[in-house]
């Protein structure tokens, strides 16, 4: 998987200070994300998933150069990248947010928001950049004579629609999307899906989709990574992690979702539903406690990567090797 | 069978500066004991309007009910003193609300916001309400509820907070319980396990439920009938099987063909355009614009309701 990988993470830790009373002392450490690895090949949409506050949002911003990890270090295109302003230069990866009430500068005009990226990287003249914002608000589905207004005068997915306009202003080889259809409404969320896709298409773009809906996953992405707790437990293509799940958090996961289908009725399939608190994480693996087949050894040594075949690996010592 | 609720042509108006808007149009819905009926519809639909008109919590002004019934134990909710309406709510008939965080009050320990309904509606004394409030919270299966009862509302995670809510609405065993987007804000385990809960609620005390919801696998899961709603009307009311299964209306079979699914593979097929502002309806039906299926008819009147085993309102049905 790696020698094609375009982004490649390679074990990357991100630990938080927590600052309680004061600013001064920590009082704690937060593990965020523990030794994940995750490549990202050219042209695919790799699905990350897992509960709210597991870290997938955290491993999106390193991503793209937001935020810089601990430990570990980042790859794009094979050459490792020093710092995050590298990654950040490079203008290969963007991000879309997921909420376009909170993302867009209320008191800018839609034009200066999809154009501003080429302006700070100084790409062409006036005249080049308006053509320029012209053509991606119709890419995205727009009239370029919106290009005055503001974006109050917007809906929640044409507002998305800017967003992503903005997002593929640099002509990036990357968008890592955090949750960017899970604030619109159904029929609007299947718009914006189907543009995503279109521009892929059109685009060769590639997808870092971090969502905790699985059915969207399902629909978007070619392989998914499944996120428990700061680490990931199962990476498999999409038609295996859908059929034959490995992880017994995965098929936790599957089977709550619930389906539009009176006859199929969505499961706890866990002992416990809250997840626990990642100040004070279990030992072993770390999803024990919640684990309907825990073994004795899962509370004492937490699990390696098994291969199940050739596109699916779990962290499970249910298929361990002896 | 006797409903145990009867709204009869119910409407709701918002008297605006740009005139007044009808965030609830000519509704009417029967609701019967231990059935859950679903409210389906994307933002803006009047879904949760309706609810607040149920129990007379419409902002008002510029808020009123303009026009029809709401039949509770034979009186009419509408006509109601806010006294009267005070003995109902969360005593018969109760609400949980979407946002489980300012639902609960900061200030004050969950177990005394629990016990409070219970002192005001039931009269019980402090400690009565104390048991019966740690009772509640281990049927919506908080652990540790004694401990649990001490805590702020900040001290518990979004899950617990949103079955402390629930726990809040049952304390009455009230006969209706108004969700709204109950599980909206939840993951999807925790979903799934509140969901359990409220099934259970249905079979074993009999309550009925009215669950306002856009998300359709979550109507799936727990109701018996829905309605679904768009630009204040209901547009489409049937058994959760018939309209799944067979939607009619070309707005239901859109909300449908654009959900991605996890049971099949499909394509999406996306509603073109947007929900109208209910401030700027179009004239004739309010899902003209964005139908595929429209008629000159369509754009002219405003279509009645067909009687097809579901109810739909569409001139498509029209003999």
């Amino acid at each position: 998987m790696s020698e094609q990988a375009y982004l490649q993470l390679e074990d990357i830790s991100k630990v938080y200070p927590l600052k309680e009373g004061g600013l001064i002392k920590t009082t704690a450490w937060l593990r965020a994300l523990n030794m994940v690895s995750l490549g990202i090949r050219r042209g695919e949409t790799l699905g990350l998933v897992g509960e709210s506050g597991c870290g997938k949002s955290t491993l999106g911003r390193i991503a793209c150069g937001l935020e810089k990890p601990t430990q570990g270090s980042v790859f794009l295109g094979g050459r490792k990248t020093g710092s995050t302003s590298d990654l950040l230069k490079s203008r290969k990866i963007q991000m879309i947010f997921q909420d376009p009430f909170s993302s867009l500068n209320p008191r800018q005009k839609i034009g200066n928001i999809v154009s501003e990226p080429l302006k700070i990287h100084r790409l062409g003249s006036r005249k080049d950049i308006r053509e320029k914002t012209a053509r991606l608000l119709e890419k995205v589905g727009l009239s370029a004579s919106n290009m005055s207004r503001y974006p109050h005068e917007f809906s929640g997915g044409q507002r998305q629609r800017i967003a992503v306009a903005r997002a593929i202003s640099l002509d990036p080889d990357m968008i890592v999307c955090d949750e960017p259809v899970s604030a619109l409404d159904v029929s609007v969320q299947a718009q914006i899906l189907n543009l995503l896709r279109q521009l892929q298409q059109d685009l060769g773009l590639s997808y870092l989709f971090i969502s905790h809906d699985l059915s969207v996953v399902r629909y978007l992405c070619s392989r998914i990574a499944v996120m428990y707790l700061g680490e990931l437990a199962e990476v498999a293509d999409r038609k295996k992690l859908y059929t034959s799940p490995c992880h017994p958090y995965t098929m936790a996961l599957l089977a709550a979702v619930p389906v539009p289908d009176p006859e199929i009725k969505s499961k706890n399939l866990m002992i416990k539903s809250e997840p626990p608190n990642p100040l004070n994480p279990p030992s072993g693996c770390l999803f024990h406690p919640r684990c309907p087949r825990k073994m004795e050894i899962c509370s004492r040594q937490n699990p390696g990567w098994t291969d199940i075949s050739p596109g699916q690996r779990v962290r499970c010592f249910l298929y361990a090797q002896p | 069978m006797q409903p145990v609720l009867e709204i009869n042509n119910l409407t709701t108006t918002f008297f605006l500066r740009q005139g007044p808007v009808r965030a609830v149009d000519n509704v009417s819905l029967r609701l019967y004991q231990g059935k859950s009926l679903a409210l389906v519809g994307e933002s803006g639909c009047g879904k949760t309007m309706l609810a607040l008109s149920i129990l007379g919590l419409v902002p008002s002004p510029p808020g009123k009910i303009t026009s029809g019934e709401v039949l509770f134990d034979g009186r009419d909710l509408t006509r109601l003193s806010e006294k009267e309406l005070r003995a109902v709510r969360g005593n018969d008939i109760s609400m949980i609300f979407q946002e489980p965080m300012s639902a609960l009050n900061p200030v004050f320990r969950v177990g005394a916001q629990i016990s409070e309904t219970l002192i005001y509606h039931k009269k019980l004394s402090k400690n009565q309400a104390r048991e019966k409030g740690v009772e509640l919270l281990k049927l919506v299966g908080i652990p540790a509820p004694e401990k649990r009862y001490n805590d702020f509302p900040h001290q518990l995670s979004g899950g617990m907070r949103q079955r402390v809510i629930i726990a809040m609405a049952l304390a009455c065993s009230p006969r209706i319980i108004l969700a709204d987007e109950p599980t909206t804000a939840l993951d999807v385990t925790i979903q799934a396990q509140i969901l359990e809960i409220i099934r259970d609620l249905q079979d074993r005390s009999r309550t009925s439920t009215v669950l306002i919801t856009h998300d359709l696998g979550v109507v799936a899961q727990v109701c018996h009938e829905m309605a679904v709603m768009y630009s204040g009307r209901v547009v489409e009311h049937g058994s959760v099987e018939d309209v799944l299964a067979g939607p009619r209306h070309p707005y239901t079979r859109g909300l449908l063909s654009s959900l991605p699914r996890l049971d099949r593979e499909q394509d999406l097929e996306p509603i073109p355009g947007t929900v109208p502002e209910i401030s700027n309806l179009p004239r004739g039906c309010p899902f003209h614009p964005r139908c595929p299926q429209k008629m000159p008819v369509c754009a002219e009147k405003e279509p009645p309701v067909f009687n097809t085993g579901s109810k739909v309102r569409c001139w498509l049905y029209h003999e």
